[in-house]
């Protein structure tokens, strides 16, 4: 492995005499630093693949029902369950998949499960109810 | 989508890191662009992008480097960075995110994260004298 030099950041916001143009550096960075890193094609290669990861960690059933705007409160009702049950139901990371069937589809979707072999066609696994 | 902001200092230790470390310039900048498009949802649920900070007065939170994965294998190894941002309110009552401090705790491991809350705090201080309009978030408990 390469040796990295991370730069080390001891300075103390009581005795950094920042000044004005300091100050004004430090507007809008953030917008600049992402177009300085559309200038670095390797660097930008590798932060589109962490980004991708962090936004699939990210992809939980809680922000599949947020993005649909929906409440816990609504699909409790849908999936007559109590809303505590729905705030559990999303923090698990395994659940029958007729559970999380009825979970989409209580979001107004519908859940394909596909099994895909490098050497065949895709087949679809129909998925039961309770 | 939740505005991002750097400290001055934050900013200049940025800028340094993008021109010594192309690499983890890339993956930093994956964590900021990240904590801009989930605000506080980032350190929900899983903790591995990112984790409230309990010792301290404020509503501050530090971003991890990322885990080990499939493309970032050795993700546990140095540099273990540590990002700390700090949660403000403006008058309309929508959150800012204040980015303020980042290290390498390899050497430190946890002990760390004392010396450097408290610099993040006087930063978080510092940065509310210069933005009136902005508000640091007190936690709960702590009022």
């Amino acid at each position: 492995m390469t040796k990295r030099t991370i730069p080390v950041d001891t300075a103390k916001a009581a005795d950094s005499n920042l000044t004005q143009d300091d100050w004004e550096q430090a507007e809008g960075a953030h917008e600049r630093f992402k177009n300085l890193l559309d200038a670095k094609p390797r660097a930008k290669a590798r932060f589109d693949v962490v980004l991708a990861e962090i936004n699939q960690r990210q992809a939980t059933l809680r922000r599949l029902r947020e993005a649909r705007t929906l409440t816990q409160s609504t699909i409790a009702e849908l999936l007559e369950m109590d809303q505590s049950e729905v705030s559990r139901l999303e923090r698990r990371s395994d659940m029958l998949l007729s559970t999380l069937k009825r979970f989409v589809q209580a979001n107004g979707g519908e859940l394909h499960l596909v099994v895909q072999f490098p050497d065949s066609a895709a087949v679809e696994l129909l998925v039961g109810d309770e | 989508m939740v505005d991002t902001r750097y400290h001055p200092l934050f900013e200049r230790w940025l800028t340094e890191l993008a021109e010594s470390d192309e690499e983890v310039f890339a993956e930093v900048m994956a964590l900021l662009v990240a904590l801009e498009q989930h605000g506080r949802d980032l350190d929900d649920e899983t903790r591995d992008e990112s984790h409230p900070v309990v010792t301290a007065r404020y509503d501050l939170h530090a971003l991890r480097r990322t885990p080990p994965t499939l493309s970032t294998p050795y993700a546990d190894r140095p540099p273990v960075l540590r990002i700390l941002y700090g949660f403000c309110t403006q008058p309309d009552g929508t959150d800012v995110a204040v980015v303020l401090i980042a290290g390498d705790k390899t050497a430190l491991g946890n002990n760390w994260y004392r010396p450097n809350i408290t610099e993040a705090q006087a930063r978080l201080e510092q940065y509310t004298r210069q933005h009136t309009d902005l508000t640091p978030i007190v936690k709960r408990g702590n009022r």
